[in-house]
């Protein structure tokens, strides 16, 4: 299982469409995360998700991300948690711990409602009625 | 650290940025934001309270952010950074397109504490960009020209109705095409679309072709025909060039426009026509009426609704489209892979005033298919004349003048002025003179720059 997680700055890329450079997490024997940088600049959409899966990434961890990049994911079949922010070390291990989800403290702001109903069915059913998380709860 | 008190805006300030529809956020030299307004949590969906203290990147989510921050480069060049645009991902993944504007925030003694961000929603502004962009399409008829808007609609809006539609335009302007297009938005667009040209045919065999004959009706006439009228059935039969049928003709047609029946040649039976005519012409059939060449009844007839396509040269918004559709015609039956028509082609074609309209566009995009070796249109596959015509029309152009319509116009201003002397600038009198009304002449002051 590899994790791409978009970085900028030793942190999390704030949009996952632009970003240019990633870390490729894995767990170690030890339950560490082991982080490898990767270069994934390309010129469209389609060309990053060539890469991405050239790398045999199976999730992407990402701050923002666009509809359209969310979908392309999906068909390429990568789980995404999206809306993610902070040090890129710290986000990869609570990755790698599983604790990521149910952290909030690293959630972007007025994300919070989403990733709560990614986590939660009931409250993902109340937040997709509303049309707020669409294409995010499907992943969940 | 920025001090506290040297960001805090005051009651009037605070109000003004609460009221505005443009985002506004400042950060410290931390990146860490300080003030959020209205507009900037309605744009982002990140209300203040959210906002405030976190770094700007993981509130903004711009795709300026990582590459391109505006208020990076302020900090760096000390100066502000107008009208930048990019766009912003909501909490929804919508990309939301801004432009960005940024300046220094100082402290009392010059000193650089912090940057200001204002940013506008764009999203009205691209929509209203697209349906400026977007096309105007009708079945076949597509058209990016404002002018043909109207056009357009009305066909739209008759489509339904059995009504008798006249088109006119001139030569190559695409009336048949429209006629297709009406017949295929109607009810009927499952029935025969049938087309004639009256222009080519003599009187008796447009007759024939038109009514059908019967076995024997005529020397060589050995079988039973079927009309262009029985065979459009209950579709649309296409007249085009009505104004060149003969009286003798016209008033054959009219009789099957008004009662809705014909007789075959060398029938006694009479047979019932239920096509809907669409009729086109590039002549002004009004004047033909005036000068006693057309029937006033046929063509009140068929004037029921009329519309006027407007000549290549006056919806030049369609000429990189029809290019480009024709280059992917041309391709596909030459098996070429031209790819594109380079841009000094395209301004020729903007400048040539196609006086044979599509048609013509549409041959020079041939020959041009034909000639080209390569993967480009340039101008050595485009006719000389083409070029030399437009060329010679630059050379007017430099000489003064311009066009018809400028010549018309300088001469109008001429007129006006030497009107307005003789009349001791009385301009009641000059526009009495003129034989125009008094508001008349004030307009035309004023698009003149004439001032008494």
């Amino acid at each position: 299982m590899k994790m791409l997680l978009p970085a900028w700055n030793f942190k999390v890329a704030p949009v996952f469409d632009v970003s240019r450079s990633a870390f490729l997490v894995e767990p170690d024997e030890l339950g560490s995360a082991n982080f490898k940088q990767v270069d994934i600049q390309a010129n469209c959409l389609n060309d990053k998700f060539e890469i991405i899966k050239q790398l045999g990434v199976t999730n992407i961890v990402c701050g923002a991300i666009s509809r359209k990049a969310h979908h392309v994911a999906c068909l390429n079949n990568i789980h995404v948690i999206s809306f993610i922010c902070g040090d890129v070390s710290k986000v990869g291990n609570a990755w790698v711990s599983n604790t990521l989800e149910q952290s909030e403290e690293f959630l972007m702001p007025a994300r919070k409602c989403c990733r709560q109903s990614e986590a939660h069915n009931s409250e993902a059913k109340r937040c997709k009625s509303r049309g707020d998380c669409n294409d995010y709860s499907s992943n969940s | 650290m920025v001090q506290d008190d040297s960001l805090q805006l005051g009651t009037s300030t605070d109000a003004i940025l609460e009221s505005i529809s443009d985002g506004v956020f400042t950060v410290d030299l931390d990146w860490r934001i300080t003030s959020f307004n209205r507009a900037a949590a309605e744009i982002t969906g990140v209300s203040k309270d959210e906002a405030i203290g976190r770094l700007c990147s993981e509130v903004f989510c711009s795709d300026m952010c990582e590459s391109a921050c505006a208020l990076r480069k302020t900090f760096r060049t000390q100066k502000p950074v107008i009208n930048q645009s990019g766009y912003i991902i909501d909490s929804s993944g919508i990309q939301v397109p801004i432009s960005v504007s940024t300046a220094l925030l100082r402290n009392s003694d010059g000193d650089v504490i912090g940057g200001a961000e204002t940013f506008r929603d764009l999203s009205e502004v691209e929509t209203l960009k697209s349906e400026l962009k977007e096309s105007y399409s009708f079945g076949s008829f597509v058209t990016h020209s404002p002018v043909m808007r109207n056009v357009i609609e009305t066909a739209k809006a008759v489509a339904d109705s059995p009504t008798t539609v006249l088109v006119t335009g001139e030569t190559g302007s695409g009336k048949e095409l429209l006629a297709k297009s009406i017949h295929e938005s109607s009810p009927n667009s499952s029935e025969p679309f049938v087309a004639v040209n009256c222009g080519a045919l003599l009187d008796s065999l447009l007759e024939s072709e038109l009514f059908g004959y019967k076995k024997g009706a005529f020397t060589g006439a050995y079988t039973n025909k079927l009309g262009r009228f029985a065979a459009a059935g209950k579709g649309t039969l296409f007249l085009d060039e009505i104004g060149e049928i003969s009286p003798a003709m016209q008033v054959k047609l009219l009789r099957v426009l008004q009662e809705g029946t014909f007789e075959p040649l060398g029938s006694n039976k009479t047979e019932k026509s239920k096509a809907r005519i669409i009729a086109a012409t590039h002549r002004d059939l009004a004047q033909m009426v005036r000068d006693g060449k057309f029937r006033q009844d046929l063509y009140y007839r068929i004037n029921v609704i009329t519309l006027n396509i407007p000549p290549l040269r006056e919806r030049k918004e369609d000429i990189p489209h029809l290019a480009d559709h024709f280059l992917n015609k041309f391709n596909q039956i030459q098996n070429k892979k031209i790819r594109v028509i380079s841009p000094e082609v395209y301004s020729v074609f903007l400048e040539h005033n196609w006086e044979g309209n599509i048609r013509e566009l549409e041959n020079v995009i041939e020959r041009a298919v034909v000639l080209s070796g390569d993967d480009e249109i340039n101008k050595s596959h485009i006719p000389h004349d083409l070029i030399s015509a437009v060329g010679s029309g630059a050379d007017i152009s430099s000489h003064g003048i311009v066009n018809i319509k400028s010549a018309v116009e300088s001469n109008e201003k001429e007129m006006i002025l030497k009107s307005l002397q003789d009349n001791k600038y009385n301009r009641n009198k000059t526009a009495e003179s003129l034989g125009i009304h008094k508001t008349t002449l004030y307009r035309k002051m004023i698009k003149y720059s004439i001032e008494v």
